[in-house]
């Protein structure tokens, strides 16, 4: 690779977000790096998604799918790319308009490198701008490693690693990696804060993140049991 | 310091548990060590979640699988000191009383099992990419000095 023509496959997946999803098209449209396709996959919103797409006329690609969850839509995503690069932004996210060019940069310097993640920022809507402030030393209002939105991955990582594991809804992408790892793909953290996250989700929907951490741990363990038991 | 009368306490902001096929699982959140409690360790857990002093769970285990107390109690000595230098719980009021009415997981396994605990840092840098948010109820409060001068 010597110079930045690299298509970019960036991949919002997206269900019921006609309120941000917006602002987070226009996150990729402002990047300095230019050479992107943007393909949103709608994971069946009955709200107004589909009138924000329309507006954007041929700037992006659109395909809608029967509800059947982010890795699903992220994985939908990926069959249709023909970037070179694959990237993840959450329908509600905002890229730093450096973000893809700061993280192509490393891939050109670094032609090892698998996949890259970098810093990410959490703020919140305004109605949970109490716990913005309760939180207020917390690490979590500090910059911090994160994947989704900072995702971005060679193609040809998933054709070795495969897809997602769509019966995940929001541990996918660690899954994923955790299979790369093992593979051997270098993946790199680039301590550069480059992604705005955005905090607006429900009580439910952190105990089911936690809950499928908790999935993961024991698929781990068991199978830890399963290779002892074996030798 | 430990004693019979202890009653350690859980702490789901620090610490995220889950028993799974009487196995408990346990997630440090701040530095993601992950540990796992087999033999009757899903059962023991949730005693100490609700409340049960270390004498009330090996009463219970003792009654539950007729194995000796004395064999019980040490083991279960042996688990909490265990827990405690590992920061996943801390000693509580030992006067408090248990809460025996909530329903307790039905044990999977049929005979006594010492219960141990291991522990795992293969998915710590997993955990600190994208470490989990805490309930929005029981987000822990800071005193903010310049919002209370207001």
């Amino acid at each position: 690779m010597s110079d930045k023509h690299h298509l970019v496959s960036c991949i919002i997946p997206v269900y019921n977000g006609e309120r941000f999803l917006a602002e987070a098209i226009d996150s990729i449209l402002s990047q300095t790096y230019k050479v992107t396709e943007i393909v949103v996959i709608d994971d069946g919103s009955t709200d107004g998604t589909p009138d924000v797409v329309r507006g954007y006329g041929n700037r992006l690609r659109y395909a809608r799918q029967t509800n059947a969850g982010k890795s699903a839509a992220r994985n939908h995503g990926i069959r249709l790319a023909t970037g070179e690069f694959i990237a993840f932004l959450d329908a509600d996210d905002l890229w730093h308009s450096e973000k893809l060019a700061r993280q192509i940069d490393r891939f050109i310097a670094r032609p090892e490198l698998g996949y890259c993640l970098t810093h990410r920022q959490n703020f919140w809507v305004s109605e949970r701008a109490g716990e913005a402030a309760r939180l207020q030393d917390h690490r979590l209002t500090e910059a911090h490693p994160g994947t989704a939105s900072t995702f971005i991955a060679r193609t040809e990582c998933f054709n070795l690693v495969g897809p997602l594991n769509d019966r995940l809804k929001n541990r996918d992408i660690q899954e994923w990696m955790l299979r790369a790892d093992r593979l051997g793909v270098v993946r790199e953290v680039m301590p550069d804060v480059l992604v705005s996250r955005r905090i607006h989700d429900s009580n439910e929907s952190r105990q089911r993140r936690k809950e499928e951490w908790f999935d993961i741990i024991k698929q781990s363990l068991d199978s830890k049991r399963q290779n002892k038991s074996g030798k | 310091m430990l004693n019979e009368n202890t009653r350690l306490i859980t702490d789901d902001q620090q610490v995220a548990a889950k028993v799974m096929d009487g196995e408990a699982i346990l997630i440090n959140l701040s530095n993601g060590l992950y540990y796992s409690i087999a033999g009757t360790g899903g059962m023991i857990w949730s005693l100490i979640e609700n409340g049960y002093s270390l004498e009330e769970i090996a009463d219970t285990l003792s009654r539950q699988f007729s194995v000796p107390k004395q064999e019980v109690i040490s083991d279960v000595r042996q688990l909490a000191s265990k827990l405690l230098s590992e920061s996943l719980v801390t000693v509580g009021d030992s006067d408090a009383s248990a809460n025996t009415d909530s329903s307790l997981p039905h044990d999977v396994s049929t005979s006594y099992e010492t219960p141990t605990l291991k522990k795992f840092d293969d998915m710590a840098d997993m955990f600190a990419l994208d470490p989990p948010l805490p309930g929005l109820a029981d987000a822990p409060v800071i005193e903010n000095p310049k919002r209370s001068q207001e």
